[in-house]
C-alpha cells in the first residue's frame, strides 16, 4: 500500500510520457515561468491570487514519508497525508488566514520558496503537461527561534487555460519523515 | 499558581523523565497498525526505541531496539513486515518474537551452545505491555499499577458551534479527563445524527457503548469533544463541515505528546475511524481530520503557535519569578465558580462542571506535582 491509496478522492489522471521536453521547448519555458511566478505569490502569501491558479478539480496531496527497509515497496504512510486537499478545503484554509484569530501567521512568517530542477513532460493530451520541480521553503518567524526549512519534490499537472496554465494536481514528496516545522500553515 | 519555568527547564525535564514518563503507561500504537504476523512499527518512549511487533503467533510484543551483542539498532526502518530482525553490525538475528535465532560463527567465535547459550537470549522486552480496545501501551516501571487501573473510561468526542461551548462541561476522573459540548435537545439517535453519524453507525454505537456512556449523550446532552490520559496522550472528536453543504462529519484523532527535551515535543497524530463504518464515511471523516488537526490542521496551527511561544518565553530568569494564574473556574478563596454536576446531571466518570474552567489542567498538574515529589527509590530489577 502506498500513499496514493489515501482515500482523498479522485484526481485528474493524466500521466507523463516520454523524456523531458528540451529546455528550449515553449511548454518547458511556460511551465518554468508558471512555477517561478507561483513561488512569488506564495512568498507574498497572496493566497487569493494563488487560488485562482488552481483548477476546480484540483487535488493537492502531500503524503507522509516513512523510513522503510530497502525493498519494502513503499515509503509513505498508508492512508495518511499532511495535505490531501480539494478546492473547497484549500479555500477554507485560505479563508482562515483572513480571520483575526489566525495567530499562527500573525505576525506572518517570512517565506522564500526556492524552485529548481524543473523538468517538463508532455502527456497524451495536448491540454496537459507535467512539471517536476524541487522546492526548498525557508520560513523564518519572529526573532528568537531558528528558521525552519522544508525540502520537497513536486510533480504538478498543469492544464491549459487559454494562453496560460492552471494547476490540476500537485503531489508533494517531502524529504523528511518528521516535518521540522511547528506546523504546515504554508503551501509548497 | 503555576511556576512559569516548569515549561522549559532542563532540571525539571530530567526529573520528569525519571519520575513521570518512566513510571506511566505510554501509548506506542494501535493494533490496526500491525494487523498481520510480522507487521511492526518502531516507536520511542523518551530516548528508548521499541519495536512494536505482532509475532508469528499473533501476540503483540515490544522489544527494546538494541542488539544484545554490541548495541546496534536491530531495526532501522519505522514500519514494515519482517519475520526476523538482523543486526547489521555482526549479523545477530532475532525472530519477531524477540528470540535470538542465529549468530554467525556461533561455534568458532563463541564456543557454540557450551560457550554461549543461544537459547535463552532474546531482545530485552518492555518491562510491561498491555492493550485496551486496540490501544497498545508499554510501561518502563515493572512495578506499575495494571493498565486497567490506570485507565478511566474516557469518551472521545466536539461541537463545531463555538457559542455552545460555554454550556459544555469538563470532567476529570483520576488519570484522565475531558471536555464536552452541549448538544441541542433530542434523543440519543438525534444527537448522534446532529454531529454527523449515519444511522448504521449509531446502531453499532448503541451496542458497544456502556449505558452510562449513552446517557451522557442521550440524557445529559453532552458530547465529549476532547479527552486526555495522563501524562501525554490525548483524543480529539470534532465535527466540522467538509464540503460546501451544511452537513458536518465527525472524526477522531489520537495524539501523543512525545517528550524530546525541555523545549521540544514531537507530536504523533493518528486518525481513527471505525473499521466497519461505511467507506464514504471513512473518506469524509479522514478529510475532516486533515482539515482540523495534524501537521496542516487549521485548529492546531494556532495552538502550536501558543505552545511554542510560551515554551521559549519560559526559559529565562524572569519566568522563575513568575507564578502563572491558571485559576479559571476557581474563586479567590479556592471555592468553585460552578458547583460539580450531580450524578443525575452527568452520567460520565469523575467530577464534571459546566462552563469555562481549568479544573482539568489543575488536576493534571497536581498529579504531575505529586509524582514529581516521589523519589525514584525503586530500582529496576536486572
Amino acid at each position: 500500500m502506498t500513499g496514493d491509496a489515501a482515500p482523498g478522492g479522485p484526481a485528474p489522471a493524466q500521466q507523463r510520457t516520454g523524456r523531458p521536453l528540451p529546455f528550449g521547448d515553449e511548454r518547458h519555458l511556460q511551465a518554468h515561468q508558471w512555477l517561478v511566478d507561483e513561488a512569488y505569490l506564495l512568498d507574498a502569501q497572496d493566497y487569493d491570487r494563488w487560488l485562482d491558479l488552481l483548477t476546480d478539480d484540483i487535488r493537492y496531496h502531500m503524503p507522509v514519508r516513512v523510513t522503510t527497509a530497502r525493498g519494502a515497496g513503499f515509503d509513505t504512510a498508508p492512508g495518511m497525508a499532511h495535505f490531501d486537499e480539494d478546492k473547497y478545503s484549500l479555500s477554507r484554509r485560505i479563508a482562515r488566514f483572513n480571520t483575526e484569530h489566525a495567530w499562527t501567521e500573525d505576525p506572518p512568517s517570512r517565506q522564500r520558496h526556492f524552485v529548481t530542477n524543473v523538468r517538463v513532460f508532455a502527456t497524451e493530451d495536448a491540454a496537459h503537461i507535467i512539471a517536476e520541480s524541487a522546492v526548498l521553503l525557508y520560513r523564518s518567524r519572529g526573532d528568537v527561534n531558528e528558521a525552519a526549512v522544508v525540502s520537497a519534490g513536486r510533480e504538478d499537472l498543469l492544464r491549459r487555460d487559454g494562453d496560460s496554465w492552471l494547476l490540476a494536481r500537485r503531489t508533494i514528496t517531502a524529504d523528511d519523515s518528521v516535518i521540522r516545522m511547528q506546523n504546515l500553515a504554508v503551501f509548497l | 499558581m503555576i511556576p512559569a519555568h516548569i515549561y522549559n527547564d532542563r532540571a525539571v525535564f530530567e526529573l520528569e523523565a525519571e519520575r513521570v514518563f518512566a513510571r506511566s503507561w505510554m501509548f506506542v500504537g494501535h493494533e490496526s497498525e500491525i494487523p498481520a504476523p510480522g507487521d511492526y512499527v518502531v516507536r520511542r518512549v523518551l530516548q528508548d526505541s521499541f519495536i512494536v511487533v505482532r509475532d508469528e503467533a499473533g501476540q503483540i510484543r515490544a522489544h527494546f531496539n538494541m542488539c544484545l551483542h554490541r548495541g546496534m539498532q536491530v531495526c532501522r526502518a519505522e514500519m514494515g513486515n519482517a519475520s526476523h530482525f538482523r543486526c547489521p553490525y555482526h549479523g545477530w538475528s532475532y525472530r519477531n518474537d524477540g528470540r535470538l535465532a542465529g549468530l554467525p560463527f556461533h561455534q568458532d567465535a563463541y564456543g557454540g551452545e557450551a560457550g554461549f547459550r543461544r537459547k535463552d537470549q532474546r531482545l530485552l522486552p518492555a518491562p510491561k505491555l498491555d492493550t485496551y480496545n486496540g490501544l497498545i501501551f508499554v510501561c518502563l516501571d515493572p512495578a506499575a499499577e495494571p493498565l486497567a487501573d490506570f485507565l478511566v473510561e474516557i469518551g472521545l468526542f466536539r461541537e463545531p458551534k463555538a457559542e455552545k461551548r460555554k454550556d459544555g462541561a469538563t470532567y476529570w476522573a483520576g488519570s484522565g479527563g475531558g471536555t464536552t459540548y452541549k448538544l441541542p435537545p433530542g434523543t440519543f439517535e438525534e444527537r448522534m445524527r446532529y454531529v454527523g453519524y449515519p444511522d448504521q453507525m449509531i446502531e453499532r454505537i448503541k451496542q458497544s457503548w456502556s449505558a452510562g456512556q449513552q446517557r451522557v449523550v442521550g440524557a445529559d446532552g453532552f458530547m465529549i469533544s476532547a479527552a486526555s490520559l495522563y501524562p501525554n496522550l490525548s483524543f480529539v472528536h470534532n465535527w466540522p463541515r467538509v464540503g460546501t453543504s451544511e452537513d458536518v462529519l465527525p472524526f477522531i484523532s489520537i495524539r501523543q505528546w512525545q517528550p524530546v527535551s525541555e523545549n521540544e515535543t514531537e507530536v504523533l497524530s493518528w486518525f481513527a475511524v471505525d473499521a466497519s463504518a461505511p467507506e464514504e464515511f471513512k473518506k469524509l471523516s479522514y478529510k475532516a481530520y486533515l482539515m482540523c488537526f495534524g501537521s496542516s490542521g487549521m485548529f492546531e496551527q494556532d495552538d502550536v503557535e501558543n505552545w511554542v511561544s510560551l515554551t521559549s518565553t519560559a526559559a529565562g530568569s524572569m519566568a522563575r519569578r513568575l507564578l502563572l494564574n491558571g485559576r479559571m473556574g476557581m474563586l479567590e478563596d479556592g471555592t468553585e465558580v460552578a458547583p460539580a454536576l450531580s450524578a443525575e446531571q452527568f452520567a460520565g466518570p469523575g467530577s464534571a462542571r459546566i462552563g469555562y474552567s481549568e479544573h482539568n489542567q489543575r488536576a493534571l498538574l497536581n498529579r504531575w506535582a505529586d509524582q514529581m515529589a516521589i523519589p525514584a527509590s525503586r530500582r529496576v530489577p536486572a
